[in-house]
């Protein structure tokens, strides 16, 4: 398989050639998801070099330890950036006036809703992703993005909305069950594709 | 904690939202129920779409990563023991190794006898003699721990490893292989999967392995690889 190959091989098979070593493999992959996971470190971590040394953890895991990617179970970009959130997680809740300001951040973003609009990267699914979060119940969707960009546990969220950390608890999970359904019934999600 | 209760954290697991005890608690359950793992997949996919933004890859971060991938396979631990000359006789020695594997499979794996009738058969076409008598006193030694592998294919192959972490891959029931090999797997209790080497069709052989390891399986693959790129033909515990 050359590189011009690669540039039309699925996921999957870019994995399966990281597996045997190929570089021109993992750097395809790198293309293909590198920015998807340095918009996220950074969106989360607020600081671009920071961000930087994230995204070149996510792939050096990527290029040790292909294995750990079941393609069965979703795609390659949501694995790598559950790896580079949990990661961003990580750093934050390692730092404590980092973790402040984050605070203080995320409570901005809850306040002035989630904003895709600047940030398309597939006008289709971006577009429904967006209606997606549009049509949660409001209580939902600050739950989930206080814990998601704002890298808070549901506690940290029951505390910051001031309510009951079984209600968060439920909320996030009803609110990415919802946004789950409606995804899949705008064909933005598959069960476990490939791309 | 009920199960209704690790469902309802699921949602914050999957946005990486509970605190490390709960975590782990989730993680374990995962591995023992399919529905919840299914779950986890399904909203960290969500996730990943709320996740996604349409930035560029940075500039420079690719060159970096180049400059630190290790970029020469792990050399396989074991190259398959070929045969030397026989110390012994072979006929007394594939004798030996007949009744002796014959004797410790019927008795410790209880297979049937028409299995152990094609392990015989296949033995006595072995030309690696000194393995299979080493495999022979291996089945015999106190230390020693034996796998059945067996699989869905309807194939079967045997593995021993001794308490020093030698151990005896006897493929016997494994058809030749023309164009594809045979990757021997060692899984560790928390599920670390290390390659022990690959062989290219019925025999005994010989390799050596982390003593610890639990669970043995064999894939077939187009080359050496360093992680099995499909499910195992055969799998087996070792006890």
């Amino acid at each position: 398989m050359t590189s011009d190959d690669l540039s039309a091989a699925s996921d999957a098979t870019l994995v399966v050639s990281i597996s045997r070593y190929r570089q021109e493999a993992l750097a395809e992959a790198y293309r293909r998801h590198g920015g998807a996971v340095f918009g996220l470190a950074r969106r989360l971590l607020g600081d671009a070099a920071i961000a930087e040394e994230l995204v070149q953890e996510v792939f050096l895991r990527l290029w040790d330890q292909p294995e750990k990617f079941d393609p069965s179970r979703g795609s390659l970009r949501s694995y790598l950036l559950a790896h580079c959130h949990g990661r961003s997680v990580d750093v934050l809740r390692s730092d404590a006036s980092r973790r402040r300001r984050e605070e203080r951040d995320a409570l901005r973003t809850a306040e002035a809703g989630y904003d895709l609009e600047h940030e398309v990267w597939d006008l289709t699914v971006a577009d429904h992703v967006r209606a997606a979060v549009q049509q949660l119940p409001q209580a939902e969707r600050a739950a989930i993005e206080l814990a998601y960009f704002g890298g808070h546990t549901y506690r940290e969220v029951a505390d910051l909305l001031q309510e009951p950390e079984g209600t968060v608890k439920s909320r996030i999970r009803s609110g990415l069950r919802r946004m789950r359904d409606s995804l899949v019934d705008a064909n933005s999600v598959g069960l476990g594709g490939d791309k | 904690m009920t199960h209704a209760q690790l469902q309802e954290l699921l949602g914050a697991y999957a946005l990486d939202a509970v605190e490390p005890d709960e975590s782990a608690l989730v993680d374990a359950h995962l591995l023992e129920c399919p529905r919840c793992r299914a779950e986890v997949s399904e909203l960290r996919e969500v996730a990943g779409l709320l996740g996604q933004s349409g930035s560029d890859a940075p500039e420079g971060v690719w060159d970096r990563i180049v400059a630190s991938l290790n970029e020469v396979p792990p050399p396989l631990r074991l190259e398959v023991q070929r045969a030397r000359h026989a110390v012994r006789s072979r006929a007394t020695a594939f004798a030996m190794a007949v009744a002796a594997i014959a004797a410790a499979v019927l008795v410790i794996l209880g297979v049937s006898v028409v299995n152990l009738r094609s392990h015989v058969d296949d033995l006595e076409h072995d030309r690696s003699t000194d393995v299979a008598a080493a495999a022979q006193e291996a089945i015999a030694a106190p230390d020693a721990r034996i796998a059945h592998l067996s699989g869905a294919s309807g194939l079967t192959a045997a593995a021993i490893v001794r308490g020093n972490g030698q151990g005896y891959f006897i493929a016997s029931g494994l058809p030749q292989l023309s164009d594809r090999i045979y990757q021997l797997w060692g899984a560790s209790a928390s599920g670390q999967i290390t390659s022990l080497g690959t062989v290219p069709g019925p025999g005994v052989y010989a390799f050596t392995t982390d003593p610890s390891v639990r669970m043995v399986m064999v894939t077939e693959e187009n080359a050496p690889v360093t992680a099995p790129t499909s499910a195992p033909i055969v799998t087996g515990t070792l006890a």
